[in-house]
């Protein structure tokens, strides 16, 4: 007798995803948060701005303008300083974090600490890091990267060391070494966290950059210019800045996302999708 | 699985299985001693079916992992075809299922069964191979491709089998495999189970709490009563084999269940 050969032709086989239906698919995710958009703009536009807060079609024409100095202000503040910035924290981050995981000693001294660095005004430090680095991005990418260590950190050792004893007692019973338990398990399992980490950092690391050009340094990137114009009162100016800062993290944690989505698909966050 | 194990093998080592003497395990907690298991003593022949039942707390698990060197005794001494246990872990000896499928998300079906031969180097063509026989037998073919998280409970436990089955273990150690199914899943794969027993002669240790399972299965089921954990009796089940759904209908089943149940009764465990 072919073994449990009812069940498995009884079965109806899995069809993986949902067959394609624009209106009803993509309709409430997009079109939904777009009707709320034109809104919220459409609202903002004709009713509801002051001298401080020009309305949106003045921002526009702002970023029109300047769309140079902008993307020069994008280059240095995002590419210089806080993608330098992000990939040397995160990366340090999950370096140490890896380092934790394997030994409990170090794991249970260090975690209390790096859990309570989030209330640290990193800001204080940039003065000192001035002072390490010098003025230009170097400085500025090091405030980033000490801003993105410890949530990357944090979430990498309880990613690390959140997978279940019955999967570890598995790997046991194969007799299977500390690399082989890294690799097969730990790892997998570590990934919906890392990229928790690796969002949260995207985001902080914008915030990061831009506060460091408060401190002196190049007179070039978003925080410096939007510091500089709020200061002398143009606003339409400012609040370009401020929402090209916004798209460019909307776009960076995006990417993001959609690596995540290829990575860990099989997560149970994603499972329905 | 196309080969069996050869019953050729008479070394001295090999006409025992399993041996457990003067076992005990006594766990500490909080400033608590609780003794799990209490002075067991157990052969198992090569080839055997040996059931391991009893009510929740008598150490049926805690057996099975102290075979499967995944908790070390107190004190006592266990064989496993004449080694430590340690020593048939490295050797491999081991295929287990827990009562949880312990399936790998990330993995599909066909990863998932490969995992113990990756670890173990098998070649890609060799793994493939073994892969398609064993998806084939346990009716997993059309899943191959399919994720855990796709699939019935009972299915997730036949890939659980299929993996455990995978490197061709000598000893397959089970707890409480169909604890968490359907009565009628887990009567088929009852009977599932006991054909891979026909055609590998794998010896199996099974951890049940289900009367039933346990006679309906095994060439011995051991009885284990709690504090301590111990073992009350060993009853020999010899029902005429190969064994089918008809066997559930026999009077002789029926003794046997009977008999385990007077068994119980008497330390007031029923």
């Amino acid at each position: 007798m072919a073994l449990g050969r009812a069940a498995g032709t009884a079965a109806p086989p899995i069809v993986r995803g949902r067959p394609l239906a624009f209106p009803a698919k993509y309709g409430p995710r997009v079109a939904a948060p777009a009707l709320v958009l034109v809104a919220v703009l459409s609202l903002w536009q004709f009713a509801l701005h002051s001298y401080q807060v020009p309305p949106p079609l003045d921002i526009a024409a702002a970023i029109r303008d300047n769309r140079d100095t902008i993307w020069t202000g994008v280059r240095v503040t995002f590419w210089e300083e806080a993608l330098r910035g992000y990939i040397a924290g995160c990366g340090l981050g999950f370096l140490f974090g890896v380092v934790c995981a394997r030994f409990d000693w170090l794991r249970r001294g260090v975690i209390p600490y790096a859990v309570a660095s989030s209330s640290i005004p990193i800001i204080g430090l940039a003065p000192v890091l001035i002072f390490w680095f010098g003025l230009e991005w170097p400085s500025k990418a090091a405030v980033v990267a000490v801003m993105t260590f410890f949530p990357m950190l944090i979430n990498t050792v309880v990613g690390l060391t959140s997978f279940d004893a019955l999967s570890r007692d598995l790997l046991t019973s194969y007799a299977a070494g500390g690399w082989t338990t890294f690799t097969k398990l730990q790892l997998p399992t570590a990934m919906p966290l890392v990229f928790n980490g690796l969002k949260i950092c995207s985001v902080l690391s914008l915030i990061g950059a831009v506060i460091a050009e408060y401190f002196p340094g190049p007179i070039n990137g978003l925080g410096f210019q939007l510091q500089n114009d709020a200061s002398s009162g143009v606003w339409n100016l400012v609040w370009a800045y401020t929402v090209v800062t916004c798209l460019v993290g909307i776009l960076f944690y995006s990417v993001l996302l959609i690596v995540e989505r290829s990575v860990t698909f099989w997560h149970v966050s994603y499972r329905s999708n | 699985m196309s080969v069996a194990q050869p019953p050729t093998a008479q070394s001295v080592a090999e006409t025992v299985a399993i041996s457990a003497e003067h076992v005990s395990m006594t766990f500490q907690a909080q400033g608590r001693q609780t003794v799990a298991l209490a002075d067991v003593n157990l052969d198992v022949v090569p080839g055997e079916f040996i059931s391991l039942l009893g009510p929740s707390g008598c150490g049926k698990s805690t057996l099975l992992r102290l075979i499967g060197d995944l908790l070390q005794p107190t004190s006592g001494t266990l064989r496993v075809k004449g080694k430590t246990p340690e020593r048939a872990r490295r050797d491999r000896e081991y295929g287990i299922v827990f009562q949880a499928p312990v399936l790998y998300d990330w993995r599909n079906v066909t990863r998932n069964v490969q995992l113990p031969l990756e670890i173990f180097k098998v070649p890609a063509a060799e793994r493939e191979r073994r892969t398609k026989d064993l998806l084939a037998l346990m009716g997993l073919r059309d899943f191959a491709q399919s994720y855990p998280w796709q699939l019935s409970g009972g299915m997730q436990q036949r890939v659980a089998i299929a993996r455990a089955l995978s490197f061709q273990p000598s000893i397959l150690l089970m707890d409480e495999p169909f604890g968490a199914l359907d009565e009628m899943t887990r009567e088929r794969l009852n009977m599932e189970l006991l054909n891979l027993w026909h055609q590998t002669g794998t010896t199996i240790i099974f951890v049940t709490h289900s009367i039933p399972e346990a006679v309906f299965l095994s060439t011995r089921v051991v009885v284990m009563t709690p504090r301590p954990g111990k073992i009350e009796r060993i009853i020999p089940i010899d029902l005429p084999r190969p064994r089918d759904a008809s066997t559930r209908e026999t009077p002789g089943y029926f003794e046997y269940i009977t008999q385990v149940r007077a068994c119980l009764r008497e330390e007031h465990v029923l």
